[in-house]
């Protein structure tokens, strides 16, 4: 970090020039940016530093002026608080009247993050402003937004405290029983096979598609689970990946030659769904291997397998497509 | 939406999959609630400002999480919901005083931890800034009546 103290310098001179009335003294400005350096650039597995270049290349893409005036407001300064309320307020207002179920839910919500901005705590004599958690990496805007989020989070566990955060998070919002994958469930159907039989497959079905899974980096991984489990539509997941810097982008593009060649090109939904169809393929042709030489079944078992997997779940699959149908066509 | 050439096999390995990935949740152990990502990561994520190495280790986090991955989707959603509406609207200028009092409601209630000094870390505010407001109120009648 010594070695870009100047550039850091620099970088507070601009900001203090522009908002000369914030107040932020050089210490507190390079901690701030020490924290953000920390916090995205030290490789806490390998515990590789950061070389200067980095951290320069890092800086200059920090939301700088988003940083000073975060830095300003969690130190209380009025005239930051006046921009930030002229510059944010509505957009505040805005989440919280969307995410909110009732009006009074959203000025309640609303209420409890500009509590939570200014900081309610105080520990060894310094209040604990929310302000300072924030490290200029994302936009102001952007970080407000999920602090808005949580608070509306907050405020659904508060009201209903017999459903956990977690329960109310992973459910997308709602309780959802999901129908079982159990032989009991399918009444007539297992009759074709005994218990012992469907659990053997059921054991190797699911042995077979972890094995496939794990096969794929992170990228497909996480995208896959933003389609099935989070229900994203294809073009949200279109959305997510075509940001400009967006590293899952990057990750697209390195799938495509025609976009390595041609970065700025649109992501568009059928590139997404293309894109699944290659995974499912991959998955498939791990999948039956899998289950031919590990699990040692035979053909006729592996499509008894795959027809187990699939007709129990196709009642849903088939609902859920009913209903993104019309959104997106 | 456009639909896939997809045989019957992908048909199928995608029914699979459904049913598969949901009931996992997740494709890694569940983490305890002090390991999720804080606004910071996650609205860095979200807006694809993080580099590919800083990713790798919220992306890794994010496929076995299903709680901060069901945020960053509900933030994908909400960015989509908001659509372009999300720009900063303008702004009618706040009566002047107004934050001050938003400060002083907001600082009468800091909690106490340490007796009658807790809200020290409430800074002053400025000189220049109080004379301004009282320069501004006196400006304004001024000017409807000049107007």
């Amino acid at each position: 970090m010594t070695e870009c103290a100047a550039d850091i310098d620099a970088l507070h001179a601009r900001c203090a020039a522009l908002a000369p009335n914030y107040d932020i003294p050089s210490d507190i400005f390079h901690a701030a940016i020490r924290a953000a350096v920390d916090k995205y650039l030290l490789d806490a597995e390998e515990g590789n530093a950061p070389t200067p270049d980095q951290i320069v290349q890092f800086i200059s893409e920090l939301q700088i002026n988003d940083l000073y005036l975060a830095l300003a407001c969690a130190r209380g300064n009025e005239h930051a608080w006046w921009e930030f309320d002229q510059g944010y307020r509505r957009y505040i207002e805005r989440i919280a009247r969307h995410l909110a179920k009732a009006e009074a839910d959203a000025e309640e919500v609303i209420d409890s993050v500009y509590v939570e901005l200014y900081g309610t705590r105080v520990v060894n004599d310094v209040r604990q402003s929310k302000f300072a958690t924030y490290t200029g990496r994302g936009t102001l805007r952007g970080w407000l937004r999920t602090v808005v989020w949580h608070a509306v989070i907050d405020l659904h566990r508060a009201r209903r405290d017999e459903v956990s955060i977690d329960d109310w998070s992973e459910s997308g919002g709602e309780i959802r029983d999901r129908p079982g994958w159990r032989a009991e469930a399918r009444g007539g159907e297992s009759a074709m096979l005994d218990r012992v039989t469907r659990e053997r497959y059921r054991e190797a079905t699911v042995a077979a598609l972890d094995a496939s899974l794990a096969t794929l980096d992170d990228h497909e991984k996480l995208l896959l689970l933003y389609y099935h489990v989070e229900g994203l539509k294809l073009r949200e997941i279109a959305r997510l990946v075509e940001e400009p810097r967006s590293p899952l982008r990057r990750w697209f593009q390195r799938q495509s030659k025609r976009r390595v060649n041609i970065p700025e090109s649109r992501v568009h939904e059928s590139t997404v769904m293309r894109w699944l169809e290659k995974v499912y393929g991959k998955v498939l042709e791990r999948f039956r291997s899998e289950l031919q030489e590990k699990g040692g079944l035979s053909d006729a078992e592996i499509e008894a397998c795959v027809e187990m997997a699939t007709e129990d779940l196709a009642p849903e699959d088939v609902r859920r497509h009913l209903m993104d149908a019309p959104a997106e066509g | 939406m456009p639909r896939p050439k997809s045989n019957k096999e992908h048909v199928r390995m995608r029914r699979m999959l459904d049913n598969h990935l949901r009931r996992r949740a997740s494709l890694a152990p569940a983490l305890s609630a002090g390991a999720h990502l804080d606004e910071d990561a996650l609205s860095a994520f979200v807006e694809g400002r993080l580099s590919e190495k800083e990713s790798m280790p919220v992306t890794r986090h994010l496929v076995g999480c299903g709680t901060c991955r069901n945020i960053t989707a509900q933030l994908v959603r909400l960015d989509t919901e908001l659509g372009e509406d999300t720009e900063a609207a303008p702004f009618t200028v706040e009566e002047p005083g107004s934050i001050r009092r938003l400060l002083a409601d907001l600082a009468s209630r800091v909690l106490p931890s340490t007796g009658d000094d807790a809200v020290f870390a409430y800074h002053a505010p400025a000189d220049d800034f109080q004379k301004k407001e009282e320069a501004k109120e006196k400006e304004e009648p001024e000017d409807k009546e000049n107007g």
